[in-house]
Order: structure tokens, then sequence, then C-alpha cells
């Protein structure tokens, strides 16, 4: 009796270590599926060199609805236009003082070459945040328009973020402008 | 090896079979894109969704009504702001003492699922806690504007607010379609359950336009339904944001499908007093920000449900929080301590990819 009880035991485990077997296969199968599918969908795309700049006059153009400062053409080494650097301005946490930040946009418009962040008093954390290098860096070679800070930012097939509360960036309004402005007036 | 009825192996084969062939034929004839869109107009945070749809003009249409479900019940559990022609939770605060508003029945609805997990908490979820966060909320934005004045609000004057949380003072009348606060002092806040019970609602209802496969992640609140690629078994992969943001990289990732994520954190809104850091989820008891851990995601089907749990957990230490999670069924929980160490729920495990 005992031993038979222990053999039923021990096929209905087995065919569980099998279930689980191939469900794990599955489940990577899957995992590499996805990657495959998404993963060139958010990795960066190679930016061209900005040697230099030159003011553009925009007195003619619709810059308020943009909140746009200033546009700057970008030229590479060999004075080839590579797009424009398009100041914007935003409100962040200080209802006071909004952020100044430089877009520096493809000529067609669809690749962020860069970002700069030119003046900001925000609060303590967020202002940290935005000013640390690894922060614009992670919009670099972005395609416009940037979606949101969480899902541009990180290269992987993650679908969304769980995470606490975050206040609307400022950061990816001001950029989303720019690059509005770069498509919808300039190009 | 003849086909016999009785055999119910050789049924179901058959059936899984059959039904393989009709889920190959449907991924033919309607093969599914996906599509993503953002918003930064609801719940003042940043919200995306990612869908499958067969095109553009579809799931436009879907995330469009989506948008509009949040739009509105964000407008009704407005306690800023007011809007034209409806009545919301501001206006039930504006006549505290004064008179019972009449409103709809979304705001009946979070009201009643609020008592719930009033009772739920032991007091601990509290959304007749306003006037104690109205104080807390405005020393932050003062502090926030000027760092360099920031102050913590007088423990006096927030004892005084606590003297007008008492949640039998909601008199939710449903015949009348009514609410009334009967301390004129007594102000609602419902900053801890609306977001999810918003979502919880508008994810149901989205089901009635066809969308069927989708991820929305109303700042930092993740609702998955159906599966991703509308390919059945294969799961949304969410990422859970680490505490320490400088980080720059998930904790980890989880898959998951018909079930949602909400994590309640002290690392994304809060304000600085000599130098110490002062976050939003106030604890009752002692009227100041709760220090037990970094983070708390809860995973459960109902986001409403999911975002009241989780304020409740942070507001209590990791281990007890960890013995409720225990208990209850379907309802799994990762906490982030002080120091960074992840504390998980038995079940949590099993959604974790490596």
């Amino acid at each position: 009796m005992a031993t038979s009880k222990t053999k039923k035991r021990f096929s209905w485990l087995i065919s569980l270590v099998v279930m689980l077997a191939a469900s794990a296969v599955v489940i990577l199968a899957s995992d590499r599926v996805t990657a495959a599918v998404y993963g060139p969908y958010q990795e960066s795309q190679p930016v061209p060199t900005v040697a230099s700049m030159e003011e553009m006059d925009i007195s003619a153009y619709p810059v308020d609805d943009y909140q746009v400062e200033m546009v700057q053409t970008c030229l590479d080494e060999n004075g080839e236009m590579v797009g424009y650097a398009v100041d914007t301005w935003e409100y962040g946490f200080n209802s006071e003082k909004p952020i100044h930040l430089r877009s520096i946009i493809s000529a067609d418009g669809k690749l962020l070459i860069g970002i700069d962040v030119l003046e900001q008093h925000e609060t303590e954390y967020y202002g940290d945040q935005i000013s640390e290098s690894w922060y614009p860096d992670r919009f670099v070679g972005r395609l416009l328009p940037v979606l949101s800070n969480t899902e541009s930012g990180r290269g992987s097939h993650v679908d969304a973020i769980s995470g606490a509360t975050y206040t609307s960036n400022a950061v990816v309004r001001a950029i989303d402008n720019a690059s509005r402005f770069v498509t919808e007036q300039l190009g | 090896m003849r086909l016999n009825s009785k055999n119910w192996k050789s049924r179901l084969a058959a059936g899984l079979l059959s039904g393989m062939m009709v889920l190959s034929a449907g991924g033919c004839t309607h093969p599914l894109e996906r599509f993503t869109t953002s918003f930064l107009d609801v719940f003042d945070t940043a919200s995306t969704i990612v869908g499958y749809a067969p095109d553009q003009q579809t799931f436009n249409e879907q995330s469009g009504a989506y948008h509009d479900m949040l739009e509105r019940y964000n407008q009704l559990y407005d306690i800023y702001n007011e809007y034209d022609g409806l009545s919301n939770l501001k206006t039930i605060n504006d006549n505290a003492g004064i008179a019972p508003v009449e409103v709809d029945q979304e705001i009946i609805d979070l009201l009643q699922f609020g008592k719930e997990m009033y009772e739920f908490s032991d007091g601990r979820v509290n959304i007749c806690f306003g006037s104690v966060l109205e104080i807390w909320h405005d020393y932050r934005e003062d502090g926030l504007a000027n760092p360099d004045e920031a102050e913590l609000p007088p423990q006096e004057l927030l004892e005084q607010a606590a003297e007008h949380t008492d949640i039998n003072a909601l008199i939710i009348d449903e015949q009348a379609s009514t609410v009334y606060l009967e301390d004129p002092e007594m102000r609602l806040d419902v900053g801890a359950i609306a977001k999810g019970y918003a979502v919880a609602r508008a994810t149901e209802a989205i089901a009635e336009t066809g969308m069927e496969n989708a991820a929305f992640s109303i700042g930092g609140n993740v609702s998955a339904i159906g599966w991703k690629e509308g390919k059945e078994g294969n799961p949304w992969v969410i990422g859970l944001e680490n505490p320490d943001l400088t980080a720059g990289d998930y904790l980890l990732t989880v898959s998951i499908s018909d079930l949602s994520l909400v994590t309640s954190g002290n690392y994304q809104r809060y304000y600085t007093v000599d130098g110490k850091k002062y976050h939003h989820i106030i604890d009752p008891d002692t009227l100041m920000p709760a220090n037990y851990m970094q983070a708390v995601s809860v995973l459960t089907t109902d986001s409403g449900f999911a975002d009241g749990l989780s304020t409740m957990l942070f507001l209590m230490p990791v281990e007890e929080g960890l013995e409720l999670v225990e208990e209850m069924d379907g309802v799994e929980a990762l906490w982030v301590e002080m120091d960074g160490t992840v504390v998980t729920s038995s079940g949590f495990d099993e959604y974790i990819n490596d």
C-alpha cells in the first residue's frame, strides 16, 4: 500500500516537473521573440556630431505657441546642416521659475541628438536628477516624439513601469514642444 | 488508436488541437500591431498606454476612450479645482457643515469604497484625513518653492486638524445621491485610492470598445489586460522602479496578465527641511510621514484595492504587512526596506523574471 502510494505521488511529481520544464521553455522562447521584435524599437540611434551652431532669425514664427526662446542651426565638421538646437522653457515643480532646456533635433524632426539643461530652479531632488549627466544622456539618440521619460530611456522590452506617482515630466514636455516646433514650423 | 469518444484524453487532445487551429487561424486573419500613446493631463502625472490593435485608428479610438474616462474621474475626484456644471469632491468639501451635495454615482461609489478601505485598514487609510493632509500639502508646496525657508508644520496645528477626521461624519445618502460632511472643518482627500479606483473602473469598461490586450501605466500605477502581442500565454513585462532613481535601472521586472501593480513610495513626492526629507504619505497615528520602508508594491486584480492596500502597507512595519498579505488570497506584495533590502510575499517570486 505504502509503496504504491509513494509511486503515485512520485509519478505526479514527474509530470509536474515535465510541465514546469515545458512552460519554462515556452516562457523563455516567448521572451526571446519579444526581445527580438521590440528590442531595436527603443534602442538608441547613432547621432551626428555637432561642431558649430548659428543663431536663426525666428521673429516670423509663432514661437510663443511652442514656448521657444531661441533656435540655432547645427553644423557638423564639414559645415553640413545636421539639425536645430531649440531652446524651450517649461514649468516643473517650481511654479515661479521655469526650466530652460536646449533640445538638439535632426533637421527632419525625427531624432533627438541631445538635450542640455540650460537653467533650472527645481527642488533638490528633481533638480539634482536632471542636472546629472546620466539624465540628459538617456535622451541621446531617441526617436521623437519622446513618449515618457521612463519608457524612452531604457533599452529593454519592458512594457510599463510601476513606481511611486511622479509629477508630470517638465523635461519631456519641453522636448516635445521643441520637436513640434521643428516638424510643424521648420520642417 | 481509434478515436474513442469516451476517452477523455482523446477528447481533450482533439479539443486542444481544434482550439489551436482556431487561434492560429484568428491570428492570421487579424494581425495585431503594437501602439503606444501617452498623456500628461490626468491625475497630475504622466500616463502611457501600450496596446495591440489591428490598426492605428482602432487603437486611437480605444485609448482615446480610456483617456476620456480617466479625465472624467479626475474631474469628479478633484479636491483642488472646480469644473463648469460639475459637482465634485471640492464641491463637497466647500459645503462641509453647510449642505448635502448631489453628486454622480461615480463619487458615491468611490466614497463607499473609501469607507470599506477605512474599515479594512483599521483607520490607516482614511479619505476624511484631508484637513491634516492639506496642512502638509501647503507646507510642502511652500518648502519646494522656497527651499531655504522650508518648515515642518507645527505639531499643534496638525493635532487640531486631526480632530476633524472622523469618517462617521461623512454622510452618504444613496437614495438621494447626496454626500454631506457634518463636520464643517472636515475635508475629503482621496489621494490614497482615487487614481487606482479610476484605473480599475476604466480598465473594466474599456473591454466594451473591444480593447483586449493593453497595459496602462497611470503615473506608475500599472494595470495589464490580456496578453502582449495578443498572444495567449505571453504576459506583459512590467518594470518595478528602483527607489534609488539615480541607479537608473529597474529593481526587477515581473510578468503579468489581467493584474494590477501599484507602488507606494517615499522617493517621488517630498520636500526637505534642515537636510531631512519629508514625503507625502502621512501616518494617522503620528501625523508625520511614515518611515517603515522606501516603497511597497502590491500585485492583485483590482487596481483600486491595490492602491489602497499599498498605502496601508506603507503605514505599517514590513513584518506586520507581510503577515497580513500572506493571509490574503490573490494578493502578493514586494517591499523595499530602508536599507534597500527586498522582501517578498511567498507568491510574488513566481511573477519575477530572471
